[in-house]
């Protein structure tokens, strides 16, 4: 998921290049993206993580986030994906020296969206503010990630169950994450190198399977909802090389228990980046395996085209020879482009079995870079 | 089309071969439509220098809260936003900066909170945007501002550093982050809303008693009906010099006709018809008033950038301060202005074109019959002035509190007054004529220059009626002003009883609207010289749903000589007042929102909501236009929460000196008070004096449009003047040739145009005492809503009939000078 920091700091570099924006938002992406990284901690080698602890924020890292999707349905069958994402961006190594309440060198961003996959629907909404004044911050005592009142809240230290909790006016969540697996640390022990240079990597964990009941409120109605999620944490300072464009990122829950985290880094010529591409197989028993694009086989077979001509890859092929997998990977709707200050295609799956097409597991899908 | 061209070559080569009279034609039309643009351009530019201090950033906000009283808490940010989920919202915190005597603004927001417009910050780089956030102290100042990069502000005890300069909204204002404005103080100035106004209205119901919500509409419509009077008399003035200038034109054009009558009598000779010829005419004027209102918009964007400072001043000193700003030149205004001048132009063309046109070809040989017909007109024209004149008094007394219906009536009795003016001049000269008769053994030339100016009344008449208004606006405006100086004088020396005064200024500096430490006053009691001290505090109470100025007043002993009650305030009121059983009143309080002694008053108070105060009395004030309250403290502690004072008014015991007590006060100052709140000690005659000083800085503008009135009219006797005298040249031919010199000829026309220019200057006499009366009776009670006393001024009629000579005089010389040298031939010839 380290891709989604590149997604963060690449995307919002790209957006400069926009056309120009009736609002000051353009100059706060040039901003967030444009951070010098000197002064910063860098994740050069593997650490000691720490449960609950590393819930907390890691302020020395200039990026960071706390990154929910999931799979729901109510008692009716009626089938939801969501995502609800907190970033946080440190401006600068230290805070600025002023006894305001409103000074602050933390920003924060966040994204929430819903997919109805019955009423083809895709419905999101993104806030930023400064991590001051009260208005969006972390905290341990009790749990706490919040801006403004969307939050992701937690027992006192960190522990779970977690309640992501977040309301717009088209829709609003209430969810209860409880995890079903242990934590798995992504990469080399949770140090997810990204590119060859050192410090180009950061540290990263998993939750691959959090099972979660609650509410959606959506079209005026109250939903009871279950199904599983699946929680990101990332930080870093610096990740993508110069010659990388973007990259396709699965979390893919089975039905059987197992999951599995891949992402596939672009070079800007457009081919994979074999040395860096990688992800992780768990096993029901929570037992995990190193991947890379030696192990696996990912075909993009079918596209979606956004309105402003761009192809985005929303079907694929998987081939995982060792284990004789053979999927065909699909977005539950095709529009689930995330037009936000960030330009993004992110959205729920469903996992079909080449051959049988029988439907063996759901997941959530991110392109980035396109 | 052969007779229009006919026709419009005869014009070209009459207005060539007489280029004074096309250009003095065309700089009294320009020089009228000027000074209405001017005004136009100027009050609009104020108004929306207003617009812009309101909205800041001309950001898509509609609403905004305000503290009652300071600044709002920081939390409660969080709890309009988040909580109550107004997220429509932008916290903005504004310093004020005084960077080597300029006044600046330095305003904080959080660039998270809304989407602003981009132009609201400048095209601003990344590496600009993220030092702004991260660094204690970095700003940015408008490019136009004139500030440098680099530089080190100082506000207090605190510094800024402009980073970068970018191209904002406004060139007075520069930005930071809110954090980096706060610094080490508390509180947001503001937080601007965009809301629905079912939004508004249920937001209004659950803010809390020390925070008000304001729409920007709502500051606009007061800003509106604060300045509105002020407008309407700057657009009177301004009118007034259309109205002149348009005698003017009609005197030109009458003029123009009667010079030409030979040549339209050839043309309708040859076959040129009556509604030809008047077509034509109209035409002439049409093209005259376009090229003269073309110079008027460019002569106006001139004027107006003059003005502009004057009348953002005015509006700073009486109502709320108004930066100062570029003009606008808006082209609605000018073509609005241009187009009010064409019609007068046209208007005043109408009835020289009628009987040009009305006129057989025959009878146009003879002048003769002009004069007659001018002389049947002018009683006809007596009697619709005095028809005016009558409705004008009418209007006066039935339009209760209407100011524009005040100055309709002002310019009706104007316009009245200047339809008697050609027969009561037919008179005066007829009067003159038999007292030269039988009195100066009938002086010979006396009787020939009084003659020669009855015969040419058809042309003077005119150019005498202007000189008559321009006078008497002159003598009525400053009757007003000097009656208005005095009482205000006296006024002053009145509302001031305590010796020495210690003020807090507000950040702008020109109200005392900050506060005192609260050791001053234990220090102050201290003092072995005073007698007696009373305190103030200067603030903006919401009365009647509008934000009114208010003193908060714990009196001294000699705090009651301050006020002189009106409107028949019961003898105990002050006795009520000390003992806080209701407030007082300003005249123009009780004039706009008309309330009388006894009535009640509504207010927004911080702990109780709205309650309503009884008036016990009515004092006279001309420090707020808007009127203003005094509420005693008692009463005001019950209310607010607020505890400070703005102001210390001392006493001192007899024989102490008060420059010694305040150089004690000013060293105290030094330890008491801290460097962000800048603080006076004056006496009660420094007070006095700087009051007038901004008294007048008020009327400089008027002032100002008077002499730009005067200009008009002068330019029109002059223009009048000198084609009447070098038309004579046949006259003048006839009597050198009959004996006279060159030199009692030169006396002749020295003497007439003097004897026009008293004659102008007597008959503006009574019009300009009767306007004086208006403007201080009617017009200043119906603008401000105060009351003053008339003065007599003996020097300002003198100086207005000196003026009128010298006008009148200097428009002679010319023609004086071309008699020295002409030739007694050519003159006879006509050339």
């Amino acid at each position: 998921m380290v891709v989604r920091f590149c997604l963060f700091c690449l995307i919002l570099l790209l957006a400069g290049c926009d056309k120009k924006s009736e609002s000051v938002g353009m100059d706060l992406n040039l901003a967030l993206g444009g951070i010098p990284e000197a002064g910063f901690a860098r994740a050069l080698e593997p650490r000691l993580f720490e449960f609950p602890k590393e819930h907390a924020a890691h302020p020395e890292f200039r990026n960071e986030w706390w990154y929910v999707t999931g799979n729901l349905q109510t008692e009716a069958g009626r089938h939801f994906g969501y995502q609800v994402t907190l970033f946080r961006i440190a401006l600068s190594p230290q805070p600025p020296d002023n006894p305001s309440i409103w000074a602050s060198n933390q920003v924060w961003m966040a994204h929430i969206a819903l997919t109805d996959v019955e009423g083809h629907q895709h419905l999101h909404q993104q806030r930023l503010a400064r991590g001051a004044a009260g208005l969006a911050g972390q905290q341990m005592q009790p749990f706490k990630v919040w801006l403004e009142d969307w939050q992701i809240l937690g027992q006192d230290n960190g522990e779970f169950p977690w309640t992501v909790e977040v309301a717009h006016a088209e829709f609003s969540l209430k969810l209860k994450l409880q995890p079903e697996k242990p934590v798995v640390l992504q990469g080399n022990q949770g140090l997810s190198q990204k590119s060859s240079a050192a410090g180009n990597a950061s540290y990263y964990y998993s939750f691959t399977r959090l099972a979660t009941t609650g509410l959606i409120h959506y079209q005026d109605q109250d939903l009871q909802v279950t199904g599983s999620s699946w929680l990101d944490r990332e930080w870093s300072t610096s990740a993508l090389g110069k010659d990388q464009a973007g990259w396709d990122w699965f979390s893919l829950q089975f039905n059987d228990g197992q999951e599995l985290m891949f992402y596939q880094l672009r070079k800007t010529s457009g081919a994979a980046d074999q040395a860096h591409s990688q992800g992780k197989w768990v096993a029901a028993d929570a037992s995990t395996q190193n991947l890379s694009l030696k192990d696996l086989q990912l075909k993009p077979i079918d596209y979606w085209q956004a309105e402003n001509g761009t192809q985005y890859p929303i079907a694929w092929e998987l081939h995982y020879p060792a284990i004789q997998g053979h999927w065909r990977i699909e977005a539950v709707v095709e529009d689930q482009l995330m037009v936000t200050r960030v330009l993004y295609w992110e959205g729920a799956v469903r996992v079909k079995e080449l051959g049988s097409g029988k439907v063996v597991g759901r997941g959530y899908l991110e392109l980035s870079g396109y | 089309m052969v007779m229009p061209n006919l026709l419009l070559r005869s014009s070209w080569r009459f207005f060539t071969r007489h280029p004074w009279q096309l250009g003095l034609t065309l700089l009294s039309i320009a020089l009228g439509a000027a000074v209405m643009i001017a005004v136009d351009l100027a009050t609009h530019s104020a108004a929306q220098s207003f617009q812009q201090s309101v909205n800041t950033l001309a950001s898509p906000m509609t609403h905004e809260i305000k503290a009652v009283q300071g600044r709002i808490p920081d939390a409660f940010y969080r709890q309009l936003r988040v909580e109550w989920g107004y997220r429509a919202s932008l916290p903005e915190l504004e310093l004020p900066l005084t960077i080597k005597g300029v006044h600046y603004r330095l305003l904080g927001l959080d660039p998270f909170a809304a989407a602003l417009p981009a132009s609201s910050l400048g095209a601003l780089d990344a590496g600009v945007f993220t030092r702004l956030l991260t660094e204690a102290d970095s700003v940015i100042a408008p490019t136009q501002s004139g500030l440098q990069r680099g530089q080190v502000i100082q506000a207090g005890e605190r510094s800024f550093r402009i980073i970068a300069l970018a191209d904002l909204v406004q060139s007075d204002l520069l930005l930071g982050d809110l954090a980096t404005v706060q610094g080490n103080t508390l509180g947001l100035s503001r937080i601007q809303l965009k809301l629905t106004a079912a939004e508004a209205q249920s937001l209004q119901a659950r803010l809390p008693p020390h925070l008000k919500l304001e729409s920007f509409a709502q500051q606009q419509a007061v800003f509106g009906q604060m300045t509105g009077a002020f407008n309407t008399n700057l657009l009177a003035m301004s009118l007034l010099a259309i109205l002149v200038g348009a005698f003017l034109v009609y005197n030109t054009m009458t003029f123009s006709v009667l010079q030409r009558r030979q040549s339209f009598a050839i043309t309708r000779m040859l076959g040129v018809t009556a509604g030809q010829l008047f077509r034509h005419l109209l035409l002439e004027a049409c093209v005259l008033g376009l090229v003269g209102s073309a110079l008027g918009v460019l002569l106006g964007v001139l004027l107006g950038q003059g003005l502009l400072v004057l009348v953002t001043q005015t509006i700073s000193d009486l109502y709320v301060t108004v930066s100062p700003t570029d003009l606008l030149i808006t082209p609605a205004l000018a073509i609005k202005g241009s187009c009010i001048t064409l019609v007068a132009v046209l208007l005043a063309t109408l009835a020289p074109a009628l009987e040009a046109a009305r006129v057989a070809p025959v009878q146009v040989q003879r002048r003769s019959s002009l004069e007659q017909t001018n002389q049947s007109l002018s009683s006809k024209l007596a009697l619709a002035g005095l028809v005016l004149i009558f409705s004008s008094a009418l209007l006066m007394m039935s339009s209760g509190q209407q100011l524009v219906l005040g100055f309709t009536g002002l310019f009706l009795l104007i316009v009245g007054y200047s339809l008697l003016i050609p027969w009561v001049l037919r008179k005066l000269l007829k009067l003159l004529q038999r007292l030269n008769a039988q009195f100066a053994q009938a002086q010979w030339l006396v009787a020939l220059a009084l003659r020669s100016l009855e015969a040419s009344l058809s042309r003077t008449s005119l150019a005498i009626i202007a000189l008559t208004v321009a006078v008497s606006a002159t003598i009525g405006v400053s009757m007003m002003i000097g009656s208005f100086r005095a009482s205000v004088a006296d006024w002053l020396k009145l509302t001031l009883p305590s010796d020495v005064y210690v003020s807090a200024l507000s950040a702008d500096a020109s109200r005392v609207e900050g506060s005192l430490a609260p050791i001053w006053l234990e220090r102050v009691k201290t003092l072995p010289e005073l007698a007696s001290l009373s305190t103030g505090f200067s603030t903006r109470l919401t009365v009647e749903g509008m934000p009114l100025p208010t003193l908060v007043l714990q009196p001294g002993a000699q705090s009651q000589r301050g006020f002189e009650f009106l409107q028949n305030t019961p003898s105990n009121a002050w006795q009520r007042f000390e003992q806080a059983e209701g407030i007082l009143v300003s005249e123009p309080f009780a004039y706009h929102y008309q309330r009388a002694v006894g009535a009640s008053v509504q207010l927004a108070t911080e702990t109780a909501g709205l309650i309503k105060l009884p008036i016990l009395g009515v004092f006279r004030d001309y420090s707020s236009t808007q009127g203003m309250l005094v509420l005693p403290r008692g009463l005001y502690e019950r209310y607010w929460a607020e505890r400070g004072m703005s102001s210390l008014g001392l006493t001192l015991k007899p024989g102490t000196n008060p420059a010694l007590v305040q150089d004690k006060l000013k060293v105290w100052a030094n330890d008491l008070q801290s460097a962000e709140q800048s603080l006076v000690i004056r006496s009660n005659q420094e007070i006095r004096d700087n009051s007038l000083q901004v008294f007048d800085r008020t009327f400089a503008i008027t002032h100002v449009l008077r002499v730009l009135v005067l200009i008009v009219a002068f330019v029109g006797v002059f223009s009048a003047l000198m084609a009447l005298f070098l038309e004579k040249g046949r006259e003048f031919a006839i009597l050198r040739a009959t004996g006279f010199t060159p030199k009692q000829v030169q006396a002749l026309v020295l003497g007439q145009a003097a004897l026009l220019g008293l004659l102008a200057g007597v008959l503006a006499w009574p019009l300009g005492w009767l306007m004086s009366v208006l403007l201080i009776e009617i017009i200043n009670q119906r603008s401000f809503g105060w009351t003053m006393q008339t003065y007599f001024f003996a020097s300002i009629p003198l100086q207005a009939l000196l003026l009128a000579v010298i006008a009148a005089l200097l428009a002679s010389l010319y023609p004086v000078h071309r008699i020295g040298q002409f030739s007694i031939r050519e003159g006879l010839d006509g050339r």
